[in-house]
């Protein structure tokens, strides 16, 4: 049996990022992103490292199944809250490559815009783009998270794309 | 705008990351993390203090988790209760506050000469997260509270300047370890790699990026 504090440790080099990142833009501040997350892969680690888990060995989709636990936190974290979905607009560290200070306030500005606009998708749509074009899952990947049929997260993601478009309004 | 120009916008949020210090210290946290730890729900302020650390080997932090702890149920109980138990409690808090605050001193004296700079280093970011929690009780106990004899405001505020001065202390401390373990790891052979991260690891210290340099400095293996 493979050292379940190595299975950890890939999943969460791999994945604290992209999911960090899927949290933030779904709730109100860097702190309770971080919550949130921490949740996530504490849960996670929880379910690896009991030894006589009889699940430990179940996990045949690692990416699929951290995600499921990140939606139910999620979920639940807006179930305590309010009934309000109140999106901060603060997106914590932004890491950029722009040197320039003008150029840097106009992405920020548009990253602030847009992540407002896809923010008014329903939960699937935000989803689909989150996971095809931030962290660039193929349509077999979100079809397996998501457990739809591949031909349909095509369709998602299309319908996605037009309707984020209209909230932008461009 | 056209679909391809949308999703070049899109990919754009891709910068959004949480920092690397945090993604380190949280995953830290997480493995160090025993079966089933005893909490409670008190506020997010205290959901640090809730991690008991499976390997006593400085024989510190059950100690000093279990102090604050105890310092956390205390305040609880002086936010719920009224104002005729209050300075009771107060005081009962501040007691074991300063008992919290006795232990942490001393529990960072003996990471000074620990045998494993690395896992003391790790150490000092515990101690440096207690003592801010212990900050922050004091400030809880302040604002949540209305009945504040002086002799007690004077005790919290002093209190309150001991956990701070025992941060900087931390953060001091860490620096020292920092610059130690450096010279230490250049008496040591290295693989090439683990030379380049050294390198790397000296000129994060130079220019005072102490927390990149423990970073990095966790990843060289000594053989």
């Amino acid at each position: 049996m493979k050292n379940p504090k190595k299975r950890f440790s890939r999943l969460y080099d791999k994945y604290v990022e992209k999911i960090y990142r899927f949290v933030l833009l779904k709730v109100e501040s860097q702190e309770v992103a971080e919550d949130l997350t921490s949740q996530v892969f504490t849960k996670a680690w929880d379910k690896f490292r009991i030894p006589d888990n009889p699940n430990r060995n179940k996990i045949k989709n690692p990416t699929a199944y951290i995600y499921q636990i990140a939606r139910a936190e999620i979920a639940n974290h807006h179930r305590q809250k309010s009934k309000f979905q109140l999106i901060s607009t603060e997106l914590g560290q932004i890491v950029d490559s722009q040197p320039n200070l003008e150029e840097k306030q106009q992405i920020q500005a548009e990253i602030k815009d847009l992540r407002s606009s896809l923010t008014k998708l329903n939960d699937d749509y935000q989803n689909v783009i989150i996971w095809r074009y931030l962290d660039d899952f193929s349509y077999k990947k979100i079809a397996e998270i998501m457990e739809k049929p591949e031909g349909t997260i095509r369709v998602m993601v299309h319908r996605a794309l037009k309707e984020l478009k209209e909230k932008m309004s461009i | 705008m056209q679909n391809h120009q949308l999703i070049r916008k899109i990919k754009e949020l891709r910068q959004i990351k949480p920092t690397e210090e945090w993604v380190f210290l949280t995953k830290e946290r997480i493995l160090k993390r025993r079966a089933h730890p005893e909490t409670v729900s008190f506020s997010s302020v205290f959901s640090f203090l809730f991690q008991p650390i499976r390997k006593p080997i400085f024989a510190i932090a059950p100690l000093v988790v279990l102090a604050a702890v105890l310092g956390g149920f205390f305040v609880y109980n002086i936010v719920e209760q009224g104002s005729g138990n209050q300075e009771t409690n107060i005081i009962a808090s501040l007691e074991r506050l300063e008992k919290n605050l006795s232990q942490i001193t001393a529990d960072l004296n003996g990471l000074k000469t620990a045998k494993d700079p690395n896992q003391a280093l790790v150490m000092t970011e515990i101690v440096k997260a207690t003592a801010k929690q212990g900050e922050e009780i004091v400030s809880l106990i302040k604002s949540t509270t209305k009945f504040k004899p002086n002799h007690v405001l004077a005790s919290l505020n002093g209190v309150g300047e001991a956990y701070k001065e025992l941060e900087e202390e931390v953060n001091n401390t860490q620096v020292e370890m920092i610059k130690d373990y450096i010279e230490y790891l250049k008496q040591t052979s290295l693989t090439d790699e683990d030379q380049k991260r050294l390198e790397k690891v000296e000129e994060y210290y130079n220019e005072g990026k102490y927390i990149d340099a423990m970073i990095l400095i966790q990843k060289i293996e000594i053989n």
